[in-house]
């Protein structure tokens, strides 16, 4: 187990270092010279040759990259171009909101997908089934940002049941407060995962049912909700893992459309102002900080599916 | 296609009236947008007298800002939509296919370098990453059916690749090798005739995903703009008047959904149909 841990660990290292690499060009390749952040009306040619010098722009690209991960690897990541303030400083300060809103609806969605896709397949084909088969492909096909429009439209506008922007209202320290305005942005973030969970859940809690050891069990006496929870549930859940594992990308991606609607302060709303501000250095950080944590989601996931099936543990 | 893929197709259009819905849904909605001239109300004629009307007898759809028909609008926004999400898929199914067999059809070296560059471009968040291309570049059509389509080829390769495999171990490929056939003729003429059933499965989903993403990166902002307009773009403008004016907020969202919706059941339907050990249910 040990082993299959540290090779997964050194086969994201490769990954990681192309992240970078990708990174660093994307701020290469963004319109426009760098320098003129820093010109003065009253600079002249030498001048501005100046700070293109000592800004290490001169110089060829690979180092110009092996200087800037090495102050990346130092936890520099430079300044913000809108407001000056240090960007690793701004990261910090918002990752504990998104992770809190992406492990939240990850959670969510597990618990939700797996209750709508056993009753489902408990129920095959008859009329639940049918109508969880149709709700799910909306799931997976609806627009998340037209969601968070219709739900803010119908919950905060018209029923004034639920706050559509923030994480709390200001002067207001309640847990009730905070999970008010969580409600609809885990909605809006999960939706897409419940129904692929569910659809999966279903799928193979019908396939499972075909198996042998549930006709001996039900032969034997037992109820089919009884075979369903004991048995079924434990062979149908451990692929969830890998499912989890893979709507990773989707979660990342999510929480930055989101985020930006809701007004969450997290990472995704950051890198959207970042967008629309051109602020390079700080869209740098964010598209690397995105990328490894989607590398390390699904390490994760790896090790985790591991650990919970013994056969793999064997294998290694 | 052969004839027995044609059978289970036909017998999967039969079995689910989903399907056959979903085909509806399509035909009609690319009927209306391409015909959408013949509406009487021409989209960009402004009429201040009436606008952000309640959908009506003369305004199914009601009527916008600056009292245009709605309806009408939502036909030509119909047609970007549409047109983006099948020409990027176009773009992304050719590079697909072409990486995918080339990686799974020579296999060693080049299959290790395709598939480690894969890994790392799927573990960039996607949408971010096409979110600041489009920013660099002067958002407009014709960029955004291009980035869509370079930046999602990878799924399809994946699976391109993984059918090759299997593909290129038949006795018709290894007799072409034998007879010495280049790789080139034999991915033309033997493979890709034969993964063809599972690049339609991957291309039909993709085009669902990519009219999502034109509708998100307009949506921002950051794809169709003005004078253009795609379903996208008129929910962008739809959220300023939320509160006085929700129909226009719905209509373009319903149709999202709906063509979505019908291209990921169609899809689901031609993969069982191709692929019936896909099938376990």
């Amino acid at each position: 187990m040990r082993r299959l841990i540290i090779k997964r660990i050194i086969q994201s290292i490769p990954m990681l270092i192309a992240i970078s690499i990708v990174s660093f060009l994307l701020i290469k390749l963004a319109p426009g010279d760098p320098v003129q952040a820093y010109i003065t009306p009253e600079m002249g040619p030498v001048d501005i040759e100046n700070i293109r010098e000592k800004m290490g722009l001169n110089d060829p690209i690979y180092i110009q990259y092996i200087r800037w991960i090495t102050n990346v690897l130092k936890g520099d990541l430079g300044y913000s171009l809108v407001n000056h303030r240090p960007v690793a400083e701004q990261i910090v300060e918002r990752l504990p909101a998104t992770i809190g809103l992406m492990l939240s609806s990850l959670l969510f969605s597990t618990a939700i997908g797996i209750i709508i896709g056993l009753i489902s397949a408990a129920n095959q084909n008859k009329i639940l089934d049918q109508v969880v088969t149709i709700a799910s492909y909306i799931g997976i096909s609806i627009p998340s940002f037209w969601f968070a429009m219709m739900l803010t439209y119908f919950l905060s506008l018209k029923l004034n049941l639920l706050p559509s922007i923030g994480m709390r209202t200001i002067g207001v320290h309640s847990t009730w407060d905070l999970i008010k305005h969580t409600i609809m942005p885990i909605l809006v973030l999960s939706i897409q995962n419940i129904a692929v969970i569910a659809r999966y859940i279903r799928s193979s809690t019908i396939s499972q049912l075909k198996e042998d050891y549930v006709i001996v069990e039900l032969a034997s006496g037992a109820s089919k909700g009884e075979v369903l929870y004991k048995y079924v549930l434990k062979n149908a859940l451990l692929p969830v893992i890998t499912i989890l594992g893979m709507s990773l990308p989707s979660v990342v991606s999510g929480a930055f459309i989101t985020e930006s609607i809701f007004g969450w302060p997290g990472m995704g709303q950051l890198g959207m102002n970042a967008i629309f501000s051109y602020d390079y250095p700080l869209i740098m950080a964010i598209t690397m900080f995105a990328s490894i944590m989607l590398i390390l989601g699904n390490l994760l996931s790896d090790i985790l599916y591991g650990i919970a099936d013994p056969r793999i543990k064997e294998l290694s | 296609m052969n004839s027995r893929l044609k059978d289970n197709l036909k017998y999967q259009l039969k079995e689910n009236k989903l399907g056959v819905i979903s085909i509806a849904i399509i035909i009609i909605l690319s009927l209306a947008s391409m015909l959408a001239f013949l509406s009487p109300y021409d989209p960009n004629k402004i009429d201040v007298m009436n606008r952000l009307a309640s959908p009506s007898k003369s305004h199914i759809f009601g009527t916008d800002d600056m009292g245009r028909d709605y309806f009408t609008r939502a036909l030509y926004g119909g047609r970007v939509s549409l047109t983006v999400g099948f020409l990027s898929m176009i773009i992304s199914t050719v590079i697909g296919t072409i990486v995918g067999t080339i990686s799974g059809y020579f296999g060693g070296r080049v299959d290790s370098i395709i598939m480690r560059t894969i890994d790392i471009l799927m573990s960039i968040p996607t949408f971010f990453l096409i979110l600041i291309v489009n920013a660099y570049l002067k958002p407009g059509i014709q960029n955004i059916i291009i980035i869509i389509g370079l930046f999602s080829w990878m799924g399809i390769a994946r699976i391109v690749r993984a059918e090759t495999i299997s593909v290129k171990e038949r006795e018709y490929v290894m007799y072409s090798k034998v007879i010495g056939e280049k790789p080139s003729a034999i991915i033309v003429k033997h493979i890709i005739p034969n993964i063809f059933p599972t690049v339609i499965v991957a291309s039909t989903l993709n085009i669902a995903n990519a009219i999502l993403t034109e509708s998100s990166l307009s949506f921002f902002g950051l794809g169709v703009r003005q004078p253009d307009s795609s379903w996208g773009s008129m929910l962008k403008y739809a959220q300023g008047y939320i509160g006085e004016a929700p129909h226009l907020a719905i209509f373009p969202g319903i149709l999202i959904l709906l063509t979505v919706l019908s291209f990921n059941v169609l899809g689901d339907i031609f993969r069982v149909a191709f692929e019936p050990k896909a099938n376990n249910d």
